[in-house]
């Protein structure tokens, strides 16, 4: 039996990767594992010779096998483990090992001869679809019970760009690359002591595309060594982390929601407080807004246009209790209208044939903050351009999202976008004067909205976060 | 992140513990040495895994223990890097200390540490005789030896009858390759392996030392058959064989248990100091009075008896039978045994008894009894005597006769620990594998530094390959170069080059070395070592009495001659197998040491034998080292020898 799996980034994090993930896309840059079990003979029946003494006894006789050879019994439930043949008879072969068969059924079991089939290996094979021509070639040698386990990946990746090297043009709003991805199949070749059977085709066509490469360890960048492999179930990738590190600082230039070249101008906001429903009276603080905002939504639904200068009057959740020491939350969404002066953002992923596409959202952006009991409105605001208090920010469970939306657009463009939410890779690309700059993200589970408009036109939205890169901590 | 596994275990690693993977095969600026792959020596936690994994006990002693290398293999992603590595604990403490040898390390190793002498050659063991020459006339190196004519000081430069006692056995190398591979559990690939001077290539015994384990074979044990002789009486009773009797021919009567009847001795295989020893169990009755009787053993050297032990059995009283048990010994040392084979019984012990002035009636019973040559010392053979080949051979590691015979040829070997197949790859055919050269020029990491020197140790402005010798048979490279040192030595052999002879109405000359002990007329070897060639030579020779040559070209050996076919001649050696590579890599030296990114699949594929091309130097090179691979992620320093 061979399975492919791949490794979903979250069940990584979170231990569960037990039972493995069979999927025909496989993330190049994580672990791909094909896992082979070497069984020289299977057998579907068995007895006791002697008493006791197992007595396989196979289909055919199985040539070669012969009395003092050191074999590998296979059982599962019965017996795993090393032996010696003591008596071979036609398709009949026993061996050293008492056993008790009782209440055994349905068995399919096998017998791998050491001493017949010395230095097994394996030649593994990755090749195109529609050619037999192998692209690459892996040799692995099996554990004592025949298991064979091999990380594919690194011969994918060479198969696969990793390059960057898309040309983006300011004027284009959407762009497709199509050389990221590889559709494979791979066979599978035993060798022993100078034999060797032919190779046997183990899989269905599969599709290799760039993965997010987000750990990083201390050596080395790849999954592998957090992954829970064949050679010890009880690896766990927290183990690896001498101190969990999350990242000081964006990943990404945040100008597109707040253009650095704006003006920032004042804005008084008030609150006023209630113990029951009954007043307390009212704060009034000063905080800062763009000019090119005018209009400050606060929650549940309440727009106001603002000026430089305004004040604003914004009511607080009530509260039950009397007592004055009053704690509340407040959520305030700063909206700036569309085409408000924020800049474009592109955000690039890679599609399901492993092509490479990219949108240029412009319409409309937005930062959601939430404020906690004590804090004040520009304290929270100003976090965002606080650089001490990031990772702090970061560490939170809540969930950090950036919004994009776009209106009026088409039913192709719709199409192609609706790919996002599957996608493996997305990315936001930007550009730091220097050149372009990806940085991956996530889309938020539940933020995906697509509306239909009447003109046949759709506006879409939806939230994502930059992925919670982690910085391995020396 | 490379791993270890060693018995199905991941060894665990401390955090801060990183196994690095070295590949190395051989150094073409110097073929004086062969390498191999091997890792850094690294702390690993004493755990539980890691002791099962390891095999250590938690509260064994380990002061001083000397451990057991493991097998073991390395994954780096998920991907074996390399397979069937020797794990080898260094030493145990708080923690444990590995160091790992893979590829060619974990085989030569045991190549450096084994001799050609335990090299099972049984097979080839015979008579060194006439019939075995004669019969091994056709032999090629599937047969493993030979006796091809060539002059060891006694042959003649005037007549072309060949004496015999001067013609010592060569072994194929080739043959003696098949045999060391299958000790190991090896095959040998590559086309040198098919090359007709690799089939045709010798080395002479270079002594006739052989071996306790071989003198050995030599030691028998025999039960006698219980018999009883009744005496005639009147004194006719003399020395008479009761029963038991010795072996005739110890070496093809190993296995027997029982001794044959009718004959009487044993027969000295080979000169050296004999115990035999025979344990009795005899009654004795002598009727009417008491006479004598005896056990004796004899010891004949070249036909005459040297020594006699003996045991009084004569019983005390008459007409009583009297029972006798013990042990008669005889040590003797033959110094000389005649070479003539018909006359084997010259050197021999014998044994007898007998009744003397016994009255008729009078017994003498072997109730049972055992026969042994108990110790054999015998340090060496001769003409006519059984030889051991595997003894006689030179006295080197199986590593130094392989490296002897691939610096011929220009070889370097790299071990499939996958396959189990050694690949010998010649100089010159890694120079044509430009052809297939890999394109590393993408690989290459550009931020760090990159080392460039044009000197190379090995070469010098004058760079020799010689015999053990430099008079003859030398050749020297010599390269305009001001920052070479003088001179330098490429390749320099233990073995001996050997002068050419033209023996007596032959057309070619033969390979001459002076062996022939005039005063005692036989072969003494140098121990030095001598590689041959096979040639079949076309005219006529005589051997002793056999005429050979007409229908049979008789082989013989040489090392060079003016058209000779396989020259051992550096000169010819280095332009048929060196030239090709070393002329245009001293020509402009360029050594470079920088770092490329590889990754495991890579470094699982890796072969030496193919240069590799790197656009920054517009250069093809051979890569002498990869250096601490810890991984795809982390470039690699790799040392690469411009070509």
């Amino acid at each position: 039996m061979a399975i492919i799996q791949t490794v979903d980034l979250l069940q990584l994090v979170t231990d569960e990767v037990s039972p493995a993930i069979e999927s025909s896309w496989v993330a190049v840059n994580n672990p791909v594992y094909v896992e082979y079990l070497r069984r020289d003979f299977r057998f579907t029946n068995a007895s006791y010779s002697g008493g006791s003494f197992l007595r396989m006894i196979f289909t055919s006789a199985p040539i070669g096998v012969a009395v003092g050879h050191s074999v590998y019994i296979g059982f599962e439930g019965v017996y795993e483990g090393a032996a010696i043949v003591t008596d071979v008879s036609g398709t009949d072969v026993t061996v050293d090992v008492e056993v008790d068969l009782t209440g055994v059924i349905g068995i399919d079991a096998y017998m791998n001869d050491n001493t017949l089939r010395e230095n097994y290996f394996i030649d593994l094979n990755i090749s195109e679809p529609t050619n037999t021509t192998a692209l690459a070639t892996l040799k692995a040698s099996p554990n004592t019970a025949g298991v064979i386990g091999i990380d594919i990946s690194s011969a994918l990746q060479t198969f696969v760009s990793n390059t960057d090297s898309l040309v983006l043009e300011v004027a284009d709003t959407s762009v497709q690359d199509t050389n990221s991805t590889i559709s494979f199949v791979y066979s599978v070749k035993e060798n022993w002591n100078g034999s060797s059977n032919s190779f046997v085709l183990l899989s269905e066509t599969h599709y290799g595309v760039n993965g997010a490469f987000q750990l990083q360890a201390q050596y080395n960048g790849n999954y592998a060594e957090y992954y829970l492999d064949i050679y010890n179930e009880n690896k766990k990738i927290p183990r690896d982390f001498v101190r969990p590190k999350y990242f000081v600082g964006y990943p990404f230039d945040i100008s597109f929601i707040f253009p650095t070249d704006l003006d920032l101008v004042p804005m008084t906001s008030e609150a006023e407080h209630f113990a029951g429903d009954v007043s307390v009276g009212t704060d009034t603080s000063t905080v800062t807004a763009t000019n090119k905002g005018s209009l400050c939504r606060i929650y549940p639904n309440i727009d106001v246009n603002i000026s430089p200068g305004d004040t604003v009057t914004y009511v607080a959740h009530k509260l039950t209790s009397n007592d004055a020491q009053v704690s509340e939350d407040l959520f305030i969404d700063i909206v700036y209208p569309d085409q408000s002066g924020c800049n474009g953002i592109y955000i690039e992923w890679l599609g399901k044939l492993g092509n490479r596409s990219y949108y240029l959202f412009n319409d409309k952006s937005e930062e959601s903050l939430l404020v906690n009991g004590g804090d004040t409105f520009e304290y929270a605001f100003n976090r965002i351009s606080d650089l001490e208090q990031r990772s702090d920010f970061f560490s939170k469970d809540a969930t950090q999202l950036f919004k994009c939306g776009v209106s009026a657009i088409s039913r192709n463009d719709i199409e192609g976008l609706k790919s996002l939410l599957t996608s493996v890779k997305v990315s936001v690309i930007t550009a730091d004067g220097l050149g372009w700059k990806r940085t991956g993200i996530l889309i938020a589970p539940g933020t995906f909205v697509i509306g239909k408009l009447a003109d046949n036109t759709f506006n879409l939205e939806f939230a994502f976060s930059y992925s919670r890169q982690f910085n391995q901590s020396a | 992140m490379i791993k270890v596994i060693v018995n199905d275990y991941e060894i665990e690693l401390f955090s801060d513990t990183v196994v690095a993977l070295s590949k190395k095969c051989a150094t073409i600026g110097n073929l004086q040495n062969r390498y191999s792959s091997f890792t850094n020596k690294f702390n690993v936690p004493k755990t539980r895994s890691n002791r099962s994994a390891l095999g250590i006990s938690q509260f064994q002693d380990n002061s001083g223990t000397p451990y057991s290398p493991l097998n073991g293999k390395i994954i780096s992603d998920g991907i074996e890097i390399a397979s069937n590595v020797t794990v080898i604990i260094e030493s145990v403490s708080d923690s444990i200390s590995l160091s790992i040898r893979a590829g060619n390390g974990s085989l030569f190793d045991r190549f450096n540490t084994t001799y050609l002498s335990d090299v099972d050659t049984s097979d080839l063991d015979r008579y060194w005789n006439r019939a075995s020459i004669l019969s091994a006339v056709t032999n090629d190196w599937t047969d493993g030896i030979i006796f091809p004519i060539c002059q060891t000081g006694n042959q003649s430069l005037i007549f072309n009858t060949i004496q015999i006692k001067g013609m010592i056995p060569f072994v194929f190398c080739k043959n003696l390759f098949e045999r060391i591979a299958l000790m190991f559990g090896y095959t040998w690939t590559g086309s040198t392996y098919t090359n007709d001077q690799f089939e045709k290539l010798l080395i002479a015994i270079s002594s006739l030392n052989i071996s306790q384990r071989f003198a050995d074979q030599f030691k028998t044990t025999a039960s006698a058959d219980p018999a009883t002789y009744i005496s005639i009486g009147g004194g006719n009773d003399t020395e008479q064989y009761v029963g038991l009797t010795s072996i005739y021919d110890p070496w093809s009567l190993l296995n027997t248990t029982n001794l044959p009847p009718n004959v009487d001795s044993y027969k000295i295989p080979v000169p050296g100091t004999y115990l035999l020893q025979f344990d009795y169990d005899i009654t004795v009755e002598h009727l009417n009075s008491v006479g004598a009787a005896f056990l004796d053993f004899t010891a004949a050297a070249t036909g005459t008896i040297a020594a006699i032990t003996t045991v009084d059995l004569t019983p005390t009283l008459p007409d009583v039978p009297q029972n006798f048990t013990g042990t008669l010994s005889i040590e003797f040392t033959f110094d000389t045994i005649l070479d003539n084979n018909s006359i084997l019984t010259a050197n021999a012990f014998s044994y007898l008894s007998y009744l003397s002035g016994a009255d008729a009636g009078s017994t003498f019973t072997i109730n049972s009894g055992q026969f042994r040559v108990q110790e054999i010392a015998a340090p060496e053979t001769h003409f006519n005597r059984p030889i051991s080949i595997a003894d006689h051979l030179p006295d080197w590691t199986i590593g130094k006769f392989v490296k002897e015979v691939g610096n011929i040829f220009g070889a370097i070997y790299d071990v499939d620990e996958y396959t189990k197949e050694i690949e010998i790859t010649r100089l010159d055919e890694i120079s044509t594998n430009k052809n297939e050269a890999l394109d590393w020029s993408d690989k290459l990491d550009l931020s760090k530094e990159i080392l460039v020197t044009f000197i190379a140790a090995g070469i010098g402005q004058t760079t020799t390959l010689q015999w053990s010798e430099f008079l003859l048979y030398s050749y020297n490279l010599n390269v305009a170069n001001d920052q070479l040192p003088d001179n330098t030595t490429y390749i320099k052999s233990e073995a001996d080059y050997s002068i050419s002879a033209i023996l007596g109405l032959q057309t070619i000359p033969v390979m001459s070395f002076d062996v022939w002990d005039f005063d005692n007329s036989r072969i003494v070897m140098d121990d030095n070592a001598r590689f041959g060639m096979l040639g079949s030579n076309p005219g006529t020779s005589y051997i002793g009495n056999a005429f050979v040559g007409t229908t049979s070209p008789f082989p013989f050996a040489y090392f060079d001659y003016s058209g000779s076919e396989h020259s051992l001649d550096w000169g010819i050696l280095f332009s048929r197998y060196f030239d090709s590579l070393l002329i245009p890599m001293t020509d402009k030296i360029q050594r470079v040491t920088c770092y490329v990114r590889l990754n495991d699949v890579d470094i699982q594929k890796f072969k030496f034998k193919y240069p590799i091309f790197i656009q920054h130097f517009n250069r093809y090179f051979y890569v002498d080292e990869i250096s601490e691979y810890t991984g795809k992620n982390q470039s690699t320093k790799i040392v690469l020898m411009g070509i």
